[in-house]
């Protein structure tokens, strides 16, 4: 059966919080490795995280998946970024010989624009040169763990006709052992800021590729951010799934014929005592549709 | 190309009007330069959502790394809001942590105060 996992927070009011939820629900356990190490002068050291989710794992026999934010696979090959990237490698190897993660994968975009930390994966322009960087990226990864892959994006704004970019992802992942982590509340959200249909969309990624979904809520900007008074979706992973994502499920699912697990996303400080039942209830929802599907 | 990109983008993002600052990039540009379309086709809202998204990551990097400009905000969020704001426009994003960010912060409030 195909596995449902949680995304391990990294905040001890969080992890209180969920207590048994962890213990109880999740088949795997997702990490962003950029959460387990802290910097000091450039160089990736481990934190407090670092042992307690390796101990998580320990204790309750569950496997890892690493998803990051922070190896920017658009990034460019400036000296800096280059060092950068090497010294990342270097601590995803330290860990994979720990953690043994199954597969690894990061957002498609730039985190790293220039060497400057945004933080925000940005859109890159869909062009062949931007492919083929990714490319690069990506099999730099699997120098560390063999299966890796991206995550489609949930960006503001593209550099071109949203509905070009599922043939953009085919064109990064040419190489048919790359994988895509297909998010599916990043899918709605960005049909709902730019205005375009999420199925049209869904259809045209390589969904035989997809080794990963994930699930999440968010919420709208308030109006009084942007000066037209407009509300944007954020993919800010703090709310219910809305009916839209589960709809998406139902439409994806059927389609990913080498998927091997779905994962559950909730922000670290986004969950009070009274949301733990919504997430029992989300986690065996999940599970349901995967039973329903392989039926 | 993609050197170009990155360098446009880190400008615009942190400009105080990322659609003034991304404007001015193209006009910058020569008319063959291959991301003039690319750039030409951002969208407004989404540029400026981007933007803010983010300095919040930043402003909030800074509010868990500084407990001295965290006690700050507190005491006046307006003064305390444009002291970020004049530091975020003038500093490259180079934290990567809470820690780096603060220590970035207070010194370059040393050295421009």
């Amino acid at each position: 059966m195909i596995p449902v996992g949680f995304v391990l927070p990294p905040d001890e009011a969080t992890l209180d919080i969920l207590g048994a939820f962890l213990e109880e629900e999740p088949d795997i356990f997702e990490v962003a490795p950029e959460t387990l190490w802290q910097q000091v002068e450039g160089r990736l050291h481990t934190n407090d995280y670092h042992a307690l989710f390796l101990s998580m794992g320990r204790r309750s026999g569950q496997r890892f998946l690493a998803h990051g934010v922070g190896y920017s696979v658009g990034g460019g090959g400036s000296a800096a970024e280059v060092y950068r990237r090497a010294q990342w490698r270097a601590a995803m190897a330290r860990d994979q010989a720990l953690f043994q993660f199954l597969w690894y994968t990061d957002h498609l975009g730039i985190t790293a624009p220039a060497g400057q930390n945004t933080a925000l994966p940005l859109p890159l322009p869909m062009t062949a040169e931007a492919a083929e960087c990714v490319r690069l990226r990506l099999d730099e990864m699997s120098t560390v763990v063999p299966v890796v892959g991206i995550e489609n994006p949930a960006s503001h704004f593209v550099c071109g006709n949203p509905l070009d970019e599922p043939a953009f992802i085919r064109s990064v992942l040419q190489n048919p052992s790359r994988r895509l982590l297909l998010d599916l509340a990043n899918v709605f959200a960005m049909a709902s800021n730019l205005g375009f249909d999420a199925e049209e969309y869904l259809a045209a990624l390589p969904l035989d590729q997809v080794i990963e979904i994930h699930m999440a809520g968010g919420t709208d900007s308030d109006p009084r951010w942007l000066p037209g008074g407009r509300s944007l979706r954020l993919d800010g992973h703090d709310g219910p799934i809305p009916p839209e994502v589960w709809r998406l499920l139902d439409v994806a699912l059927p389609r990913c014929s080498h998927l091997r697990a779905i994962v559950l996303e909730r922000m670290e400080g986004t969950i009070a005592d009274s949301d733990v039942g919504l997430l029992r209830e989300e986690m065996r929802r999940l599970r349901s549709c995967v039973v329903k599907q392989a039926a | 190309m993609m050197d170009d990109y990155e360098n446009i983008l880190v400008h615009v993002l942190r400009a105080r009007d990322p659609q003034g600052a991304l404007a001015s990039a193209i006009k910058a540009l020569d008319d063959q330069h291959p991301l003039r379309a690319a750039l030409a086709a951002i969208n407004t809202d989404g540029l400026r959502m981007s933007a803010l998204l983010v300095a919040r990551l930043r402003f909030e990097r800074l509010l868990r790394g500084s407990k001295e400009y965290r006690a700050d905000w507190q005491l006046d969020p307006n003064s305390a809001a444009a002291r970020f704001s004049a530091y975020h426009e003038a500093s490259p994003l180079l934290a990567f942590s809470p820690k780096e960010e603060a220590k970035l912060f207070h010194a370059w409030e040393f050295v421009t105060a």
